[in-house]
């Protein structure tokens, strides 16, 4: 009680001094390492009880059978793939804001783009439920996919489903590696400060080993910029093959070359606007403020604003092709959406997703947070009626008038939905309370670009980097450097405040030595200290320096650093390595420019997806089990792009990722001796500079780093 | 004890009784060649089909039918060729038999008071009273039977009145042609029976009938309407139908006008006026008063034209036409029709007269008499056989009530429905696909009734019971064969017999006869018993339900999910009002209405049928049963409590009284416009060409080149001209495929899964409705949109042209049924279609996989015979397979031939000539599919001057 009512007290008086980028990470991490706050696991309760109405449903429907939805021999499709598409649909917020902004370099996403990403996962996995669910024999559902079998049958790969299974598949997993990928540094941040016990050892499973080196910081950023571009296409493409599940088919209403893009404009629609309005709730209760701004809800209801434009045109240009075309079951369809009996949801439809976001266009709705909530869910209401309407207003209407329907929805399809939405909103809180919401690297390292004006290159003459207030001035001025550094009233705020103590020299020295039984039992002398396990740790001068083989310097402040590093490529051939939380391009020239094969292993994996993918395919439909299919040849390319394109996506993000690990040879084991100075340190903003030496070295290392006998450090020192 | 379950144990039982019965020759000699097979000569070995020659009783006449045996059980009912009440047709009742034969909640012995007996209980208690008999010479003693049409019986029933001459038997058969034969009475002055010769009548008048509907003969007279050797693009016969509902004659008529039942005889005496007027006929003065009197009174304005030109259309075509008069309407207007058919000429040309059954069973006392007898004590004993009093007596007769004051009663029958748990006793009585009998169809042609499969539940049948009461205790096959012994003679007897049973058919057929001419001063006496007309008042018109005849059928799956041809409205019964009623009354579909007439009241839904006279409710009799079966049970309302025994097909509402309630009616189709669409396309006689050609969908798009087929391209063509929308072929295609039954609540939920289905579109207008009905098979699209989208590659397509569905592969997306633009894709959506009951597995046809839940299934042009005509044309060395060898269950079933099956690679098949018929189109062409099923339009023949 008293632990959770300090919290609470701590997190009330951070509601008004605004924070700066140090006490921003530390609430971040606190979310993470703090108990839950009392609030929180009722939230919790509340959703696992929905999501135990949602388990209830799937029981019922798996083992009763699909009748227990509304579905009938006209409209076999209804919630099942409405719930479906309005969850891929919300999905794509996510990798549209950490990819496609990132490549646009709007730097802006940062503080948003983790519970962004988060957000699509949680809403692929409550889309995948459905067509999972929907199959009529759920049990034998992993015949749709291509795995080798003893009765040599493989899936139909002319099917619109068959390409959903590969689309859906690969965008969960790219958008998986990419989430995952953004957290390894935060994660080995938190192992850091981590106290030793079963937290740790959990992070330090998850960081893989990431000591935050500059060399793998470099392969990270390689690796972040490769998967950035690969998910941009997915983000286009997903919704795009979802949306050939209606134009493939024949019926009045799903066929048209209108789909893909109408419907990727309203994915991005729903998916910002549900971004939109659960940053707002995010914000609130993580106190989180200073991080995401009136700035960041705004950009995203610009979007919205776009996105729900957009759609009303699509929405336009169907009707003037149905009314202005000859097809009368085209124009049946239409009409029934406009007058007849699914007039009720086209409104809802109509109303919420191109009226509503029209409001947008003033600019204090746009920045009104109780608007956003409001039209997020709105909007979203309306996604969902926009593919009810499509799903059964084609089925129910199609060309024998015989076979004319209506469906309506069973207590199990309204059970369905509700329980996935719980399950979204259940794994979102879990989210929030284990995983850092912020990409707390990716905070400092555009504090740390934008103090040096974004320009890696340009290396150690770049502006001084203690100097915030000044800073702070010129990015008020310059408009353009707004998002891409710090948004503008936190950091103002920050300026006032931001009166770090500096009482500690700049460059502490520390070496480390590996312990004499350590040592003997490994039977090395100069193994690197990734190999050794276990490192005692000396602080201060040091007495009996012979057994030393690293040593670590702590620098204050990157002019420090890099006077250090100057200091020690003279020493050449010194092997030292500079870490830190994010990384500084300035140092790339000392510890050695990024040779990876990243982008190459990739391109490699792309081709061997694609070629893999077109192999299977041909051997699949021509060779191993030749079907007559709708009269269509055994082989067609054109058939083919859809599978081609997203096994190749996949196989370059994989590539991608596995080089990454590769480069920086991670997984490896937690870097003990560097992560005991890290957790002192890291807090305290400080970085690192080890330098890896013969033990004859390591005294005259240990000088020139506390005595200064280089210039650039005497001055740093001073 | 409850109700006795069948189980495997008891079915492996009963083929060892069988297979005993078969092989003990040397005490049973008889019992080898009970069972003569048409085709096959091979004994009973696994699985192979075999076929014999039996007869169904239906009403008042008998369908010849040829049922396949699969390890000895009855698994499919066909027609036999050679019958002539059935032509190698069926209908849907005959269809559905086998539901019944595998029913479970069927009676399963013998019954006291509820307590299960044995069947030599039974025998002793028919032995007692059999004894008390002979002492009062059955004075206090009635027997009550459905209406007998087999000889045996009939010989049974003689016995017994010989050996007990006071003993009483009647009659109690709900759908009777009672009013007819007494019209014949009446014109005549003796009952004949009119059977109308469908294939030489050019123009046809029916008053208010469905004769290739509901009525007995409708296999026989629809074929012979529709199929005639002159047909081609041309109609040379013309139907003109009057009545106040619309039946399945009047769907397919070329003028059809509604007309309340009540003024049906003010409009003949109209009719009859006008052919005075033009000398077409004479009559006499005060013939012409009676008429000029009910005329003045009706003076309906609209008719008057109609009636004109009416007039001069029948004389015109003298000799040619034919007036024909429905069961529901009163004996003096059948008697009105006979007479003017006589005066026309048409009597000797267009039909032929039977004597009526000998009047042991007909007529002998009305129900409402015994009641009473048995109210006042005069009659005691009582043994029903075959009916059920209780369920279907009319309003005014409460039999429930007298059946109290017997002192002693039996009942035989199939069910332990609401009669037999009224009665003392309870005998069961053999399915008819069970029993050793015989039975004369109207045409006089008489056919043995031979056992398909040995009792299940030891039933016995009628006569078997009849001859212990006169304490003769022989089984049925010797009854059957001492009958014929008796007519056939003993010479040659054995040979002839054996030949009958081959054959389906027995002896020789009763011949016709000539009749007097009507009596005018008979008939104008009957005028004097005319009820005044009331204007406006609303009148209740019964007709013969078609899931359930006349309750019987109540209990058949099958036939309660069977569509209405009309309403498409499965599982009940709802009053059928008019749209001009419907808007006064501000009805709905599915409005709860109570009826108050004759002084007793009955609610019903109500559903809004076009073609409805204005005046006029429609109910459907033979369905609110309590005490039936679990299918039967609480199913729609029973509409015999609205009649009355004078009146059984005719009542008028006292009252009418609108509730709040709405009770969904499941039904099938819902919405019955075509919408400009022309699917099922029509044009009138002499120009087809332009019905195929105009309007939407006759620009293919050929994007995709035809495939090439090797060898075998089987297709179909749908003759809407043909088409009555009797729904045999939906039944036949059910029991040929196990196509699960998923109740009420399923076709609520609009999940019902026949492969094949009947749509109706209605168009309305000025002069009445014109309605359409078209069969939707499986179009086998050679572009098939549903194979492509399946995820798992479960639909493909054949060698020879099919799209085959491969259950095992199907994991149950529902995608290709959405692609389906002609949705006969049917999804299992609950387990439907797997019976846990062993009793119910014996009844489906083990060459059909029984498909699971979560499972798409659909048409496959019936592959399992496909496959069978290839394998045995391979085996007979033979490698074209013609018409002749074997068609789909859709097309074998249907009366009047409008589906034909064949191989469109065979030029000289017949569905390839139909194919390029001028009126031949294919449904949806602008979608470019390519279905091997086409349609031919309907040719109208109508009178443009009416």
């Amino acid at each position: 009680m008293t632990q959770a009512q300090a919290f609470d007290d701590e997190f009330a008086a951070a509601k008004s001094p605004p924070l700066n980028l140090e006490q921003l990470s530390e609430r971040v991490s606190l979310l993470v390492e703090r108990k839950a706050r009392p609030g929180f696991w009722l939230m919790v309760a509340i959703g696992a009880t929905v999501v135990g109405l949602l388990v209830a449903s799937l029981g019922l429907v798996t083992g009763k059978g699909i009748g227990v939805w509304g579905n009938d021999q006209t409209v076999g499709w209804a919630c099942d793939i409405t719930g479906f598409v309005f969850w891929i649909g919300i999905g794509h917020a996510g990798t549209l804001i950490s990819a496609i902004l990132f490549l646009f370099r709007q730097r802006w996403r940062t503080t948003i783009n983790r519970a962004a990403e988060a957000m699509t996962l949680f809403a692929v996995m409550a889309a995948a439920i459905y067509p999972v669910f929907h199959l009529g024999r759920v049990w034998l559902g992993y015949w749709l996919l291509p795995a080798p079998n003893q009765m040599l049958v493989w899936p139909n790969f002319k099917s619109p489903l068959t390409w959903d299974v590969f689309a859906i598949s690969t965008y969960f997993l790219v958008s998986v590696i990419f989430w995952y990928l953004g957290l390894i540094p935060d994660l080995a941040q938190l192992r850091d400060r981590a106290q030793l016990g079963t937290r740790k050892r959990v992070l330090s499973r998850l960081s893989l080993g990431w000591n935050g080196s500059q060399r793998h910081w470099q392969y990270y950023e390689r690796a972040y910029l490769t998967l950035a571009g690969l998910a941009t296409p997915l983000v286009v493409s997903v919704h795009t093959i979802v949306s050939f599940d209606f134009a493939v088919a024949v019926l009045p209403g799903w066929h048209s070359t209108l789909f893909p893009p109408y419907f990727v404009a309203g994915a991005i629609l729903s998916g910002s606007a549900w971004v939109g309005a659960l940053l707002v709730l995010v914000r609130d209760y993580c106190g989180l403020k200073d991080a995401i701004t009136v700035g960041h809800i705004e950009k995203l209801n610009q979007l919205v604003l776009a996105t729900g434009t957009l759609v009303g045109g699509s929405y336009l240009i169907e009707f003037y092709l149905g009314f202005a075309g000859e097809d009368a079951f085209e124009r049946a369809v239409l009409f029934d959406r406009l007058l007849g009996g699914k007039a009720l949801a086209f409104a809802v439809m109509v109303g919420c997703n191109v009226l509503l976001p029209q409001l947008y266009w003033f600019s204090k709705l746009r920045r009104s947070l109780v608007v956003t909530v409001v039209i997020g869910i709105g909007v979203n209401i309306g996604m969902w009626f926009e593919r009810y309407v499509i799903v059964t207003g084609s089925l129910e209407r199609s060309f024998l008038p015989s076979t004319l329907s209506r469906f309506a929805p069973t207590a199990v399809d309204i059970a369905m939905l509700v329980g996935t939405i719980g399950l979204f909103f259940t794994l979102f809180l879990l989210f929030l309370r284990y995983a850092p919401v912020l990409s707390l690297h990716e905070l400092r390292s555009d504090r740390h670009l934008a103090r040096t004006e974004i320009h890696p290159s340009q290396g150690v003459a770049a502006a001084p980097f203690a100097n915030v207030e000044k800073e702070g001035d010129t990015s008020d001025t310059d408009p353009t450097l707004i998002f891409k550094g710090w948004p503008v009233e936190s950091r103002k705020r920050s300026v006032s405040t931001s009166q770090q103590p500096a009482s500690d020299p700049t460059v502490q020295v520390v070496e480390v030595r590996s312990s004499h039984e350590v040592r003997s039992s490994h039977g090395t002398s100069d193994g690197s200290l990734r190999r050794a396990p276990k490192l005692s740790v000396l602080r201060g001068a040091p007495e009996s320096s012979e057994s030393a083989n690293a040593v670590v310097g702590l620098c204050r402040d990157l002019p420090a650093l890099l006077a250090a590093c100057e200091q020690l490529q003279a020493m050449s051939p010194l092997q030292f390595d500079v870490y830190a939380p994010y990384p500084i391009h300035e140092t790339h020239r000392y510890v050695g420019q990024d040779s990876s094969r990243i982008a190459l292993s990739a391109l490699l994996g792309g081709c061997l997806g694609a070629g893999l993918a077109i192999g299977l395919q041909y051997y699949a439909q021509v060779i191993g089990y030749p079907m007559a299919l709708g009269n269509h040849a055994a082989w067609a390319w054109q058939f083919a792009v859809p599978v081609t394109f997203e096994v190749a996506v996949l196989f370059a993000a994989l590539g991608c990722f596995l080089s990454f690990l590769h480069s920086c040879g991670l997984p490896a084991p937690r870097d003990s001796a560097l992560d005991a100075c890290l957790t002192e340190r890291s807090g305290e903003g400080l970085l690192v500079v080890r330098i890896e030496c013969g033990l004859s070295d390591v005294r005259k290392v240990v000088s020139l780093l506390e005595h200064g006998n280089a210039s650039g450090l005497a001055e740093a020192i001073k | 004890m409850t109700e006795r379950q069948a189980s495997r144990r008891d079915f492996l039982a009963f083929l060892t009784a069988l297979g005993a019965q078969a092989s003990v020759t040397a005490c049973r000699q008889t019992e080898e060649s009970v069972v003569p097979q048409v085709r096959n000569s091979q004994p009973l070995t696994g699985s192979e089909s075999l076929h014999f020659a039996t007869a169904l009783p239906f009403l008042d006449t008998a369908l010849g039918v040829i049922v396949e045996s699969r390890d000895a059980r009855p698994v499919k009912v066909e027609g036999n060729p050679k019958h002539p009440e059935s032509l190698g047709r069926t209908n849907s009742f005959a269809q559905a038999t086998l539901y019944n034969l595998y029913d479970p909640d069927r009676s399963c012995g013998p019954k006291q008071q509820g307590t299960s007996r044995t069947w030599g209980e039974a025998q002793q208690m028919l032995s007692n009273w059999a004894k008390a008999l002979d002492q009062s010479n059955g004075a206090k003693t009635a027997i009550l039977t459905d209406c007998q049409r087999s000889p045996t019986m009939l010989a049974a029933l003689a016995a017994l009145r010989k050996q007990y001459p006071l003993l009483r038997v009647t009659t109690h058969e709900p759908l009777e042609q009672l009013n007819a034969r007494e019209g014949a009475s009446i014109a005549f002055g003796e009952a004949y029976e009119f059977l109308p010769n469908w294939g030489s009548a050019e123009t046809v008048l029916i008053l208010d009938g469905d004769p290739f509907g509901l009525e007995g003969g409708a296999v026989r007279a629809a074929h012979d309407w529709a199929v005639r050797p002159d047909a081609g693009d041309r109609r040379t016969n013309r139907l003109i139908v009057v009545e106040s509902c619309l039946s399945l004659t009047g769907s397919i008529a070329d003028h059809r006008f509604p007309c309340e039942s009540r003024n049906i005889l003010h409009l003949v005496s109209a009719l009859a006026l006008a052919l005075v007027k033009q000398q077409a006929i004479t009559a006499s003065e005060s013939l012409l008063g009676a008429f000029t009197k009910l005329v003045t009174v009706w003076g309906d304005a609209k008719w008057t034209k109609r009636i004109d030109v009416l007039a001069k259309e029948l004389a015109e075509k003298r000799e040619r036409s034919l007036i024909f008069v429905g069961m529901r309407q009163p004996p003096l207007v059948h008697a009105l029709a006979y007479w003017l058919n006589s005066q026309l000429g048409n009597l000797e040309h267009s039909g032929a007269f039977w004597k009526s059954q000998p009047s042991e069973t007909g007529g002998a006392l009305a129900l409402g008499q015994l009641a009473t007898l048995l109210r006042d004590g005069q009659v005691e004993e009582l043994l029903i056989i075959g009916t059920n009093p209780v369920f279907s007596a009319p309003g005014d007769v409460n039999f429930a009530g007298a059946l109290k004051h017997a002192k002693r009663s039996v009942h035989l029958g199939e069910y332990y429905d609401e009669t037999a748990q009224r009665c003392a006793w309870h005998l069961n009585l053999a399915h008819v696909l069970e029993s050793f009998s015989d039975v004369t169809a109207r045409d006089g042609t008489s056919s043995i009734i031979q056992p398909l499969i040995a009792p299940l539940w030891g039933s016995k049948t009628a006569a078997e019971v009849l001859m212990h009461l006169v304490g003769q205790n022989r089984s049925a096959s010797d009854l059957v064969r001492d009958t014929w012994r008796t007519l056939l003679g003993a010479d040659g007897f054995d040979v002839k017999f054996r030949q009958g049973l081959l054959n389906g058919t027995i002896g020789d057929a009763v011949g016709a006869v000539t009749v007097p001419a009507p009596d005018e001063t008979r008939i104008l006496a009957h005028f004097a018993h005319v009820d005044p007309i009331v204007p406006d008042a609303l009148e209740v018109v019964f007709v013969p339900g078609h899931s359930t005849l006349d309750g019987r059928y109540a209990n058949n799956g099958w036939l309660q999910e069977l569509p209405c041809p009309i309403t498409k409205v499965t599982w009940g019964n709802p009053a059928w009002v008019s749209a001009d009623l419907a808007r006064r009354l501000n009805l709905i579909d599915g409005r709860v209405v109570t009826i108050h007439a004759n002084g007793r009241t009955q609610s019903f839904p109500v559903a809004v049928v076009p073609g409805q006279a204005a005046n006029s409710i429609t109910l459907t009799l033979g369905h609110g049963h309590e005490a039936f079966g679990k299918i039967a049970n609480g199913i729609g309302n029973n509409a015999y409590v609205l009649c009355t025994e004078a009146h059984r097909f005719m009542a008028s509402v006292d009252r009418l009284e609108v509730t709040a309630t709405l009770a969904p009616l499941a039904r099938t189709q819902t919405h019955f416009d075509d919408e400009g669409r022309r699917l099922a396309r029509e044009s009138t006689s002499g120009s087809p060409a332009a019905a195929a050609t105009t309007g939407p969908g006759n620009d293919p798009q050929r994007a995709l080149g035809p495939r090439s087929y090797e060898g075998r391209a089987w297709g179909m063509a749908i003759d809407l001209n043909r088409c009555t929308g009797c729904s045999t072929c939906v039944v036949a295609c059910q029991v040929e495929n196990n196509i699960p039954v998923v109740g009420k609540e399923g076709i609520l939920r609009g999940r019902g899964m026949h492969w094949l289905r009947v749509d109706r579109y209605f168009s309305e207008h000025a002069e009445g409705v014109t309605t359409m009905a078209q069969p939707i098979p499986c179009q086998q699209c050679e572009n098939a949109p549903c194979e492509t989208v399946c995820p798992v590659g479960a639909t493909a397509h054949s060698p020879e042209g099919l799209n085959d569905m491969v259950y095992n592969r199907c994991v149950g997306s529902r995608y290709c049924a959405n692609n389906c633009p002609f949705k006969v894709r049917k999804f299992n959506y609950f387990e439907y279609g797997n019976p846990t009951d062993d009793l119910v597995k014996l009844r489906m046809n083990p060459d059909v996989t029984v498909r699971s839940r979560g499972v798409m299934e659909k048409c496959t042009f019936c592959v399992q015979r496909i496959n069978d005509a290839k394998i045995s044309a391979k085996l007979h060395g033979d490698s074209t397979i013609r018409d002749e060898s074997f068609t789909t269950a859709c097309a074998q079933a249907c009366p009047t031939d409008a589906i034909v099956f064949g191989d469109l690679s065979d030029p000289s098949s017949r569905v390839s000539a139909l194919r390029k018929s001028a009126r031949s189109y294919e449904l949806l062409a602008e979608l470019g599919l390519m279905p091997r099923v086409t349609y031919l339009s309907k040719i109208r023949n109508p009178n443009s001057e009416m």
